[in-house]
């Protein structure tokens, strides 16, 4: 095993963490709202030294023929090498994919956004939102930023117009903010020798035998789930895990609203 | 425009003799302390620690000279910081040395950094950057993978480095020997790089006497830039940690790390808080002062 893998154990077993956090602690959360201008709502999330930027659009489409009567939700990531040296140009791979599946999974499954206030005219047009994602720097735990960063740029994404007549959409942001009823949060734990860690550090994910993410809402319930790496859970893991997202997820949500 | 030039002057002038102060310092408390035992590669290169009393004063005297001659060279020197491109001299009386290069009868920066004098050298000491790897630099690597003839190493480098068979101790017969048993994919190496190609090819050895395997202890990283900062003036600063501490420390010119020992949290905690404030006045006595408090104040960042 490599030295530093058997350092973070041990430490851990004494309840340390490499950069003095306790397992259950994140690093500072700072929010920034609207950084981006010319987007309908944008968002810049720091996590200690990681740092993502997160920016919604909207357009207007026609919608799928199975929900006629319903808006689409569209998540994407690019993980750039203004991020981390480890990252290259190109088409996404997986960890840009899974990445915007887990931030993708957590709006969509807490029924967050109210897609049918985005139809404008069954079957034909309904409103797409289209949120993207870019990491700026990776010191680690890349989702919960991406998550944070992703729910805070839509809490304050505000509708642009749209000329039916023209059939174009005008962008002018009006008053009226995109429809939300809830506020996804994820929280991501790493899992070395069958503990969790909250928040794992790019050191700590790269000693980590898995990792395990779950996105909670409002009401404390489990929405969405994810996990990752070679390890196995046992039952006793996986509940620890969720009662603890679902109080760091108040914390986070907590903060996430004072920012605005 | 006169007045600022002297005050300016005036501050070079506090700061070289600040710098002389501490190479004094460092000089005599290694007369007092005999031999001393550290075998991290200074970035200057050290003279020999056996020096005789009389040595002392000889050396004490050449430092003073030497800041008289860092203090003249500095007023003749317009600029401090360069940026790439910037021209540093127009004359032929002094040669390129490090990340600097001549171009007709001038000589110019290649990196973002502060010039130094080194006689009639001009050194250019980066502010930020990746390790550059240089013959009989020092370094930390970690094993990325165990090939047929050799290992690839990961030294923090933009470029891989190989450490061939012939570069370990011992003979090797590669088709008797599963080579990965001596070094596997995520060991850490204490080596030295015996060999660097205009191609950036580099070649590492393990048969120096102070190259070895780490078995346990911790690593941290720092920005390779900050690695002369924090073995300090003919290693003071590595041994003042060294010594309050208690840890084994091993410092890779690559800005890797090793810490062994019980209080590894808080040798680690005063190397992190040498990178991030490298550039203030009095820096020893910053660490020499937070190395007393009992307890690492926060954590480590990573």
């Amino acid at each position: 095993m490599n030295i530093q893998t058997s350092y973070i154990i041990s430490h851990l077993s004494k309840g340390m963490r490499l950069d003095g956090r306790k397992p259950d602690e994140h690093r500072k959360i700072e929010i920034e709202i609207g950084p981006i201008e010319q987007a309908e709502g944008s968002a810049r999330v720091k996590l200690g030294g990681t740092e993502v930027i997160a920016g919604v659009k909207l357009e207007v489409k026609e919608p799928f023929s199975d929900t006629p009567n319903e808006g689409v939700l569209m998540v994407n990531t690019e993980l750039s090498p203004v991020a981390s040296p480890e990252f290259e140009l190109g088409p996404p791979r997986e960890t840009a994919i899974e990445l915007a599946r887990i931030v993708d999974r957590g709006i969509r499954e807490s029924h967050c956004i109210n897609t049918e206030k985005l139809c404008i005219k069954v079957g034909e047009k309904v409103w797409m939102v289209m949120v993207d994602i870019q990491p700026l720097s990776h010191e680690g735990n890349l989702i919960d930023a991406s998550g944070i960063a992703a729910i805070a740029a839509l809490m304050t994404a505000k509708m642009v117009k749209y000329d039916e007549a023209g059939d174009k959409v005008i962008y002018e942001k009006t008053d009226e903010s995109v429809p939300l009823d809830d506020i996804p949060v994820p929280v991501t734990f790493g899992i070395i020798d069958g503990k969790l860690i909250v928040d794992p550090t790019l050191e700590e994910e790269e000693s980590m035998d898995g990792r395990l993410t779950i996105t909670t809402n409002e009401a404390g319930d489990v929405c969405a789930m994810q996990k990752g790496g070679a390890c196995s859970l046992t039952f006793e893991l996986i509940e620890q895990a969720a009662e603890m997202s679902i109080k760091k997820g108040k914390e986070i949500r907590e903060l996430i609203r004072q920012s605005l | 425009m006169e007045t600022e030039k002297i005050e300016m002057d005036e501050s070079i002038r506090k700061e070289l003799e600040e710098d002389v102060m501490e190479e004094i310092k460092a000089i005599q408390e290694k007369e007092n302390n005999g031999f001393d035992e550290s075998d991290e590669p200074a970035f200057e290169k050290q003279e020999s620690p056996h020096a005789a009393p009389s040595h002392v004063h000889e050396q004490m005297h050449l430092a003073h000279e030497r800041m008289e001659e860092k203090r003249e060279e500095s007023v003749r020197r317009g600029k401090n910081v360069v940026l790439p491109g910037d021209r540093i001299v127009e004359s032929m009386e002094y040669l390129p040395g490090r990340n600097c290069y001549r171009d007709g009868n001038s000589i110019y920066s290649k990196r973002l950094g502060v010039v130094y004098y080194r006689g009639h050298v001009i050194d250019v000491v980066p502010l930020s950057g990746k390790y550059m790897p240089e013959a009989d630099d020092m370094v930390i690597g970690k094993v990325s993978e165990v090939q047929y003839s050799g290992w690839t190493i990961d030294v923090n480098s933009p470029y891989r480095a190989f450490l061939p068979l012939s570069g370990v101790r011992g003979f090797i017969e590669p088709s008797r020997t599963d080579i990965s048993k001596i070094y596997g994919v995520g060991d850490l190496i204490y080596a030295r790089i015996s060999e660097v190609t205009p191609l950036k090819d580099i070649r590492i050895s393990m048969k120096d006497p102070s190259t070895r395997k780490f078995e346990n202890g911790r690593i941290i990283r720092i920005s390779p830039v900050k690695v002369p900062r924090v073995i300090g003036k003919q290693g003071s600063m590595i041994n003042l940690i060294k010594d309050k501490t208690g840890c084994r420390i091993s410092v890779g010119q690559n800005g890797v790390i090793w810490i062994q020992g019980e209080k590894e949290q808080l040798a680690a905690r005063a190397i992190q808080e040498i990178e991030e404030k490298s550039q203030i006045q009095g820096l020893t006595d910053h660490i020499g002062k937070l190395l007393n408090q009992e307890t690492p104040s926060a954590g480590v960042r990573i």
